[in-house]
């Protein structure tokens, strides 16, 4: 089967194919989101008008029999930060897209009654939009719930949005089903929720019926290769062991020991209270309550380090929550009880909300004193607000920048208008500079790794220290967003920038895939190629380098324990896209 | 001195499970000894924090420290990950 892109019309109600055009031939999640974005969303397009279009893809990895490569990329012009943005989001969707042989879906322009809502249906043969008034108002599980009812639990997966979503609130998620069908799985970054929203478009259902992993066009080769990948990461302690025994919470007490856990809004750099809500901690209680760990988010993932968290009564309430839930609706709060950071994390989901965003709006609601810092029932009702769509509700589900705006709040921890994650960068200062400089905004996915040997980082960086910074981060936002495209998850980078064959396997995988010839410059040409489109559309959205910048108080505040400041500087951080054309 | 063990490490003290322990020590003490105390085996203890900073096996703990110790297993992160090369260009150095 011939890859394709669908295209959805929200304004016709139509929905058409064509064939991937050449200059995209190589291109997959976000290298295909972000050239389709560059190419037609006008930069200086409203984020929620009709000229914004939303875009979902897998990899170019994605469908085949590799080993976690089913992430998927979803693009838009972002409501939150208002320029380009990739959220990735794991869950089954991105398999079954790629075996579908679906490129990437545009959804475009908006209905002209707002009041419908529709559900876009997409088999190997068509794809049409149904209308759901039933869903209107649902939040993800109810919505999931009825579409499963509808659509039958077998073959399917699912992406959705929730309340927040509906009412066009800038924290709103896109949520994607996992293996066992419950909207766990968020693309979370941006606001792109909001987007889905406002074109009316409640739910995508892909129909995984009669599909196959999608054929090598050498098959030997590809068996080989993958074979390496999958051994690689099962090897490697991180992959191995760490993340599917503790999952990614398991960073907690590391990053709390390392004086970078941001506490109480960003005040302190580490929590007494952190080894309470542990990814220690969380491994025994899931156990002793019959939950889950090593649990994979879709088919084919091997490091599994989602796991499913029950209450005292065995129930399920969510899955994980990950490190970025626990940090930032608990160390980041002053709470240190895992059963309510669990509750929040359901309700982030259900309603469709980034749980990092979320977590930092309440850290900076707790510091305009709307609720106090440590009172779980207290922040939990904030949550109820939003889902309410009540007035404070929706300041708060516009996350913490206009949270911070509207209650006068002068130590709001955001880039480029999105919250900061769970590494503080006064003590990580090369991860400072990966806030500062993305083209996302405050976002740490590339910091979850280091480059040594492959990509010639080389060398000692003291986190402490600006030096060496800039060009550590250029690299890890290069590696990363070529990762992004071929849909692989970015855990993988544990491994991937550790063993030297585990990254020859990448290319090896997808020259044997589509019968190319790519060697390591190529996929380093690859990330480059990304960060270039993007960085250029934010340019002409009217971003200039004095928003690759930390908020003012991160230079001037010193952070305990260490004590420090942010002291990367300007002219530095300006080097970070010394590669533009 | 209180000691954080993480992930495998907390099965070497009974009650780490749940966070810091609290350990006496008589007077100033160097982790390899502390680790030989605890049944550690040096090749599980990667990653050490003391008092928040990075440490060496010959670093000396005293009353009042604060100490971390991680396995293999949890050493990602970039901080974490950069430790490691700078433990690692120390030892390539030595030798
Ligand atoms: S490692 Fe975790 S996030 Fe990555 S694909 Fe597996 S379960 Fe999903």
């Amino acid at each position: 089967m011939k890859d394709r892109i669908i295209r959805v019309n929200m304004k016709t109600l139509t929905v058409s194919e064509e064939e991937v055009p050449e200059k995209y031939a190589a291109y997959g999640g976000r290298a295909i989101t972000s050239a389709i974005i560059s190419d037609e969303v006008p930069p200086l397009a409203i984020p929620l008008g009709p000229e914004n279009k939303l875009i979902f893809a897998p990899g170019i990895l994605g469908g085949t029999a590799s080993a976690n490569s089913g992430r998927l990329s979803v693009g838009a012009k972002s409501p939150l930060t208002g320029g380009i943005k990739e959220a990735n989001a794991g869950g089954q969707a991105a398999q079954v897209m790629a075996r579908l042989g679906i490129r990437a879906l545009i959804v475009e322009d908006k209905p002209e009654d707002t009041t419908k809502m529709y559900t876009l249906e997409v088999g190997s043969e068509s794809a049409k939009l149904v209308e759901s008034s039933e869903l209107k108002g649902l939040g993800n599980y109810d919505t999931v719930d009825k579409l499963v009812a509808k659509y039958g639990d077998k073959n399917t997966a699912l992406v959705t949005i929730g309340m927040a979503g509906e009412m066009g609130l800038l924290a709103a998620s896109i949520a994607c089903t996992d293996r066992e069908l419950r909207p766990t799985r968020h693309a979370g970054r941006g606001g792109l929720g909001a987007v889905m929203g406002s074109k009316g478009l409640k739910a995508i259902y892909f129909d995984d019926e009669g599909t196959k992993t999608r054929e090598p066009k050498d098959k030997e080769a590809f068996k080989a290769a993958a074979r390496k990948f999958a051994a690689a990461l099962l090897e490697h302690p991180v992959t191995g062991e760490g993340l599917p025994t503790y999952g990614t919470n398991v960073l907690q007490n590391v990053i709390n020991e390392a004086g970078g856990l941001p506490t109480k809004n960003f005040r302190e750099g580490s929590y007494e209270g952190a080894s309470k809500i542990s990814g220690e901690v969380q491994h025994d209680v899931i156990l002793e309550r019959g939950g889950k760990v090593a649990h994979g988010c879709h088919s084919g993932c091997v490091i599994r380090c989602s796991r499913d968290y029950h209450d005292k009564d065995g129930h399920f309430i969510t899955k994980g929550p990950e490190y970025e839930t626990i940090w930032s609706h608990g160390s980041n709060c002053l709470i240190d009880d895992l059963d309510a950071i669990a509750v929040m994390d359901r309700m982030d989901d259900d309603i469709g909300l980034d749980t990092i965003e979320m977590g930092a709006t309440i850290g900076v609601a707790m510091e305009a004193g709307i609720c106090d810092f440590g009172d779980a029932d207290g922040a939990i009702k904030l949550l109820a607000e939003v889902r309410d769509g009540t007035p404070l509700g929706r300041i708060l589900g516009s996350g913490a920048k206009v949270t911070g705006q509207c209650f006068g709040v002068d130590h709001v921890p955001e880039v480029k208008g999105q919250a900061l994650p769970a590494y503080d960068p006064r003590s990580i200062q090369g991860i400072g500079v990966t806030y500062a400089t993305s083209t996302m905004g405050g976002d740490h996915t590339a910091g979850y790794a280091i480059a040594t040997n492959i990509l010639k980082v080389g060398g000692f960086v003291d986190p402490l220290k600006p030096e060496g910074q800039v060009e550590l981060s250029r690299n890890l936002q290069i590696a990363t967003a070529a990762l992004d495209a071929a849909g692989l998850c970015i855990f993988v980078a544990f491994a991937v920038l550790d063993k030297p064959e585990a990254f020859e396997a990448i290319y090896e995988m997808i020259n044997a895939m589509y019968g190319l010839n790519l060697g390591p410059d190529d996929v380093t040409a690859l990330g480059k190629d990304i960060l270039k489109i993007e960085r250029k559309y934010n340019e002409a959205a009217g971003f200039t380098n004095a928003d690759d910048r930390l908020p003012r108080w991160m230079y001037t505040e010193p952070l305990p324990p260490h004590n420090t400041v942010f002291s990367v500087t300007d002219a530095e951080l300006d080097e970070f896209y010394n590669f533009m054309d | 001195m209180r000691l954080i063990l993480g992930g495998k490490l907390t099965g070497f003290h009974p009650d780490a499970k749940r966070g810091a322990v609290e350990v006496k020590l008589a007077g100033p003490t160097r982790i390899d000894t502390l680790l030989g105390e605890l049944g550690i085996p040096v090749k599980e203890a990667r990653v050490l924090m003391l008092n928040h900073k990075k440490a060496f096996l010959d670093s000396l703990v005293k009353p009042g420290d604060r100490l971390g110790i991680f396995p293999p297993e949890l050493a990602f992160n970039l901080y974490v990950a950069l430790e490691l090369a700078h433990n690692d260009e120390e030892s390539k150095g030595e030798g």
